[in-house]
């Protein structure tokens, strides 16, 4: 697991948070945009892997945060720390600025999780990683884009999400699922969504291997130059002390499709998993 | 140009310390500390996910003959790191370098595989 005890690994985050938080101030002028003014986020995406970051580069385990994960930026008036509903602002919560990012369990939650082995893992049995995991996953994934609403099509897992931005939730939303349930809106150049409704059958970010149907995320897109800051607050009552933020940063691949993962294909090393 | 300079070696940094992806914990199946390189000729190649798989025969020295499996990333991944298809054919022999299982299977998660060529290939990730 990703060592953050780690001093040299702290400071070195530090110091790229610094950076990053002045490169994330990318000039309004310079964002692409639809025609009904807002930032195009439309493209091929990915967080991290080998396929982007070169062959020895390393990305986020079983519900890892990823190691390089740059301050999210308030591209014109899109603070970062504005995020709509409990887990991002409002209603008297803190800034995900201020969060912690690492989740801390409840007791008994980490008790429960204490026994927990890979097998264990959700997506060890090609189950959905979910919001945020699968953002971190080691492939593309392709945003499309129209006037009323952003769909997100991932490679890993056969996931996608139909995000409605239009201020209207989906009809037939409601049954709880892995990837809940997406409503955004804008908060000038970021794009803000609020997911809820989880089946609570997924792992969170980090350490989180557990989670409720009381699991929420507000996520925040913001055009970052050629890439997109991303940062998403998340918050599970009764399963966490308290709201924690996870972040990454979104980068166009080299020239690719999203293409064709089926996991269930072949997934024949079960067996030997023992940890 | 020295920020972006020093923004990649941190970054350098932070992906060296980061732990490995697999859809599943590689350190929780396989044993970077028991890491070998073995020389055999492919009897099978599979690309498939969630892991591509090489299936290949090494014959130790007293002649027994052993069928080893070689997990990698998943085929999607190799295509975009360089590989082709045509690279691997059935009966080339081949040496590769991995980490074993930790259950004893002859089983290694690739990192390297030397081609009858020569060329040397990422087959998996690293740990």
């Amino acid at each position: 697991m990703l060592k953050l005890g780690n001093t040299p690994v702290l400071a070195a985050a530090l110091i790229l948070c610094m950076a990053c938080g002045a490169l994330a101030q990318a000039p309004a002028a310079t964002i692409k945009r639809m025609a009904d003014g807002h930032p195009d986020l439309s493209g091929i995406y990915q967080t991290g892997g080998a396929s982007l970051d070169g062959a020895q580069s390393n990305i986020v385990p079983s519900g890892g945060v990823p190691a390089a994960a740059p301050r999210g930026g308030g591209a014109r008036g899109a603070a970062p720390g504005g995020g709509r509903g409990a887990a991002g602002g409002g209603r008297g919560a803190a800034a995900p600025g201020a969060l912690p990012t690492q989740p801390t369990l409840q007791p008994w939650a980490a008790e429960k999780i204490k026994g927990y082995k890979n097998i264990d893992d959700p997506t060890v049995h090609c189950f959905m990683p979910g919001v945020p995991r699968v953002v971190g996953m080691p492939f593309p994934f392709q945003i499309v884009q129209t006037p009323d609403q952003i769909v997100i099509l991932y490679e890993a897992f056969r996931t996608f999400r139909v995000i409605p931005t239009n201020g209207k939730k989906l009809p037939g939303d409601g049954i709880p699922g892995y990837n809940g349930d997406s409503v955004g809106h804008w908060e000038g150049d970021t794009l803000v969504v609020d997911v809820t409704n989880f089946n609570g059958k997924i792992w969170g970010p980090g350490n989180m291997k557990i989670t409720s149907d009381k699991y929420h995320v507000v996520e925040r897109y913001t055009p970052n130059g050629d890439a997109i800051a991303y940062e998403a607050t998340i918050e599970d009552p009764g399963v966490l002390t308290g709201p924690f933020v996870y972040r990454s940063n979104m980068r166009h691949p080299p020239e690719t499709h999203v293409m064709e993962y089926e996991c269930l294909e072949n997934n024949i090393n079960l067996n030997s998993i023992i940890q | 140009m020295k920020v972006r300079t020093g923004l990649l070696l941190v970054a350098a940094m932070l992906l060296a310390a980061a732990p490995l992806f697999s859809h599943h914990s590689n350190a929780a199946q396989f044993d970077a500390a028991k890491r070998v390189t073995l020389k055999g000729e492919i009897t099978k190649i599979e690309w498939t996910n969630p892991h591509a798989y090489l299936y290949v025969n090494v014959k130790d020295a007293a002649g027994k003959t052993t069928l080893w499996s070689l997990e990698g990333f998943p085929p999607n991944t190799l295509l975009r790191t360089g590989w082709k298809q045509s690279d691997l054919k059935q009966g080339d022999t081949i040496t590769f370098e991995g980490a074993t299982a930790r259950n004893g299977e002859s089983l290694m998660l690739g990192y390297e595989i030397t081609l009858k060529d020569g060329q040397k290939k990422l087959w998996g990730p690293h740990q």
